[in-house]
Order: C-alpha cells, then structure tokens, then sequence
C-alpha cells in the first residue's frame, strides 16, 4: 500500500504529464494541492493482453472517491447497459497495470473475464475492508485464516 | 459497486452544512475519510447539543 501526502508511507512518483511540474498540467503558476491517495498493488489470475500480444498482470488500484462512483452513472454507456458501470469505475481507480503507458474503460473492456471478476472483487475489498486480506475458513477442518488477496508473489502460488 | 449515489449525495451534504466545504473537495475524499469526517462531524454536533 502506498499513500501520497502527510499520513501514509511511500509517495507515488508523479504520472508524466499531469500534475505539478507539468507545465501545460492544471494549476500552472499557482500552488496547487496534492490529494490524499492510497494505492494498493495487485496481481491479475490471467493479465492483460495488448495489441503486441504483451501480458500484463502487476498493477495497482487506488481507494475510490464519490466522484468515482458518480461520474460512471452519467456516462450513456453505463445508462444504456448499467453492467457497463464497473469498468468505467475500474477504468478510473487502476492506476497502473504492467507497463501500459496508461489504464482506461477501453483497457477494463477489453479484460478476461475471470480478470475483470478479480478486480471487482478487489475493488470492493479495499474500498470496504481498507486493507487486501479477506478472512476465510477451511472447508474441511472450519478453521478460521486470512488470505492475501493482491495475488501471488514470488515463491507462492 | 460499494456506495448508494444517494448515500453519497446525502454524505456530501451533510460535510459541507457543517464544515463548509465545497463540493468538489468531498467528491474527491476516499469513502473511507469521507466517512470518518462524517463522524467527527456528528460529534461535534453532538457536543454542542449537550452543551
């Protein structure tokens, strides 16, 4: 997890272009205000496959805000298909996936399904939980555990 | 996926009549912080009730 600004641990290095430093960016020759971010990064079951054929899996998501919620609701794909709503809102939070220069609804559309499933997941685990552990029991013995849900990580599977 | 637009709206609302902050800052607020300002906001409320 990461968090820009006072209250958090790791700042994420500013995306080109946008931002302050970028001189067409908003806010150019007034000092403008960072806004709290948290990140959390995950690890997609299958990853995204881009035109080069190029697999993407590692990427990260930030904490939602109410516009995230509200700006999906008046877009005419989602009022015309509300099933559409979750990838104009993924779209928005994932940050960064693999080395994609940048993440948006036409990245999301184009997911696996089994992907696109896990980030809604992950989604909702974050933004209600706060953290990426999710507790679980076993079904044969019942005893209660955590699990990672940011995906694996290296030597585990 | 996780929040109500109108649980949202009514939130929102309730964080500008007491602190008066505008729209577009409470719109960009994590649901987590929004929430907790939510209840410090109710708690202050609360407080000057009993005072």
């Amino acid at each position: 997890m990461r968090r820009e600004g006072p209250g958090g641990a790791v700042a994420s290095p500013p995306a080109a272009g946008s931002g302050p430093g970028s001189v067409l960016g908003p806010g150019f020759g007034e000092e403008r205000r960072e806004p709290l971010r948290t990140e959390f990064e995950f690890e997609l079951p299958r990853g995204y496959v881009d035109e080069s054929g190029t697999v993407h899996r590692r990427g990260a998501m930030r904490l939602a805000t109410a516009r995230d919620e509200l700006v999906p609701l008046r877009d005419v794909r989602v009022r015309e298909n509300p099933a559409y709503l979750s990838v104009v809102l993924l779209g928005r939070v994932v940050t960064r996936l693999g080395t994609l220069p940048s993440v948006h609804d036409g990245t999301v559309e184009n997911m696996f399904a089994s992907d696109l499933a896990f980030l809604q997941d992950f989604y909702r685990q974050i933004n209600a939980e706060g953290h990426t552990r999710a507790a679980v029991a076993c079904p044969h013995c019942s005893e209660s555990f955590e699990v990672e849900l940011a995906g694996s990580r290296l030597g585990e599977s | 996926m996780t929040y109500a637009a109108d649980r949202i709206e009514e939130e929102a609302a309730y964080l500008a009549y007491h602190f008066h902050w505008s729209l577009d800052d409470v719109l960009d607020l994590e649901h987590g912080d929004r929430r907790r300002y939510v209840g410090r906001a109710a708690a202050l409320v609360e407080r000057s009730a009993q005072a």
